[in-house]
């Protein structure tokens, strides 16, 4: 690819964009910023792809760090611009939460919910919950990209999904979070 | 196993991973008999299993016309390698590519380069001012006797067409300079550049006429010679006496230009 070779270029695009582009979706919750992210990531890769170290993580965790490196840019910079949102304010409009509170979720409903309690998490706890959960990478692999050791990547893990319960419960009321564990469980 | 041991590995139970097996018992065990622990195995599972549902939903992908676009800066980027390679290959072995446009473009400016450092290599070094012999001191030089029109004989030409400022310059000064201790001579060698662009030669009959702004003697380290070509009339203005009949015709006549660009002296060329 670096030679110029077209074709690998777009292999290597079609293989990872998705990840790429998820991973900043997860993270932002704008697809516009996601399809920046990775408009961005990739033409890195075309002008800087000499500096890829192979030694150092495969391309994939590359990849990540430098989506990773702008979505964290760009939310500091909306964090020094925008107020933070009341953390309970921020599920106000969530889809069927008000509704028939004995109903099943849908699946959907369940996808959006986890989703939207992701986007809610901070910054460091929401990245190993997108990394290891969403995107599946194993602990090494999410401790490549987030440039920290594997401790650490586990730690985090843990406390971001007990926010992540926390948050769950805290969906208007116990009983949300409850049907959101039951249905959880029950899929 | 303890509700904070527990705690710990929680997430591992909940999810079914690799985990070392002894743990995994005193978990499994204690969540039998702990009730707090055991609900909170259940929610980890809960969680755990709403994650997975929302990692199988994970399916968006870059619109195409992100695809589009950076092929589209890859071909441009790349463009011109491949094209490059792609007509090395497809000529037979024995024949080697000339190269590119580009490639050319570059050889030539890098040619026309070399070609003006040599040229003012070797007009600087026709013009260097002649340091053999002693020199009037440039105090001397700026006393400086008004032009000559007339050079003297011994005056010294290094080349044709090169006036030697040294040279014609001390022909005002050769009794001081002939009285010159060599140390005194030494030391003008690095003092005594500065010459008056004034004085002028004569060559092989041709006389160097000062122009006429140079009242102030200016002071010339070198200097270079041009040919050019002017009009009788112009040259009339410049002082150089040529008939001015047929005002419109031109001759060719030699400038002296000092380092600041400014001419001295002019002779025609016969």
């Amino acid at each position: 690819m670096l030679g110029g070779c077209a074709e690998s270029f777009a292999a290597l695009y079609d293989r990872r964009q998705g990840g790429v582009y998820r991973f900043a979706l997860r993270m932002t919750g704008s697809e516009a910023f996601a399809e920046d992210v990775t408009q961005d990531v990739f033409l890195a890769l075309m002008r800087e792809g000499g500096r890829f170290d192979p030694s150092r993580g495969s391309v994939r965790s590359y990849l990540y760090g430098m989506a990773r490196h702008r979505v964290l840019r760009r939310l500091e910079r909306e964090r020094a611009h925008v107020p933070f949102e009341d953390e309970g304010g921020a599920f106000e409009e969530l889809p069927g939460a008000a509704d028939d509170p004995f109903a099943d979720l849908a699946r959907e409903e369940l996808v959006g919910l986890v989703r939207q309690a992701v986007l809610s998490l901070p910054t460091h706890f929401r990245e190993v919950i997108v990394l290891c959960h969403l995107q599946e990478m194993n602990y090494a692999e999410a401790a490549e990209v987030v440039s920290c050791p594997v401790g650490t990547v586990r730690s985090r893990l843990a406390r971001a999904r007990e926010m992540l319960t926390g948050k769950l419960r805290a969906l208007r009321g116990p009983s949300v979070g409850e049907r959101v564990i039951k249905a959880g469980q029950a899929i | 196993m303890s509700c904070q041991d527990f705690k710990r590995v929680v997430e591992e139970l909940a999810d079914g991973r690799l985990m070392d097996a002894a743990a995994r018992d005193a978990g499994l065990g204690h969540a039998a008999v702990c009730v707090a622990c055991a609900a909170r195995l259940m929610e980890a599972r809960g969680i755990g299993a709403g994650l997975r549902v929302a990692a199988r939903a994970e399916t968006e992908e870059a619109p195409a016309r992100v695809r589009e676009s950076l092929l589209a800066a890859f071909a441009e980027r790349h463009g011109g390698v491949l094209e490059e390679r792609k007509r090395e290959e497809a000529l037979p072995a024995n024949v080697v590519a000339l190269p590119s446009r580009r490639a050319a473009r570059w050889w030539f400016a890098a040619a026309a380069a070399a070609a003006v450092i040599l040229l003012s290599l070797t007009l600087s070094s026709l013009v260097r001012v002649s340091t053999d012999g002693p020199r009037p001191k440039p105090q001397e030089l700026s006393q400086a006797q008004p032009l000559p029109t007339q050079a003297p004989a011994e005056a010294k030409v290094e080349k044709p067409g090169i006036l030697v400022g040294g040279d014609v310059a001390r022909q005002g000064s050769s009794k001081k300079a002939a009285a010159r201790t060599p140390r005194a001579a030494r030391s003008f060698k690095h003092e005594a550049r500065a010459e008056s662009a004034a004085a002028v030669a004569q060559t092989n009959g041709n006389e160097y006429f000062p122009l006429t702004y140079l009242a102030g003697a200016t002071a010339m380290e070198s200097g270079t010679v041009v040919r050019v070509e002017l009009s009788r009339t112009a040259l009339i203005s410049l002082g150089v006496p040529v008939q001015p009949d047929r005002p419109e015709e031109t001759l060719k006549a030699d400038v002296v230009l000092g380092d600041d660009g400014v001419a001295r002296a002019i002779r025609l060329v016969r």
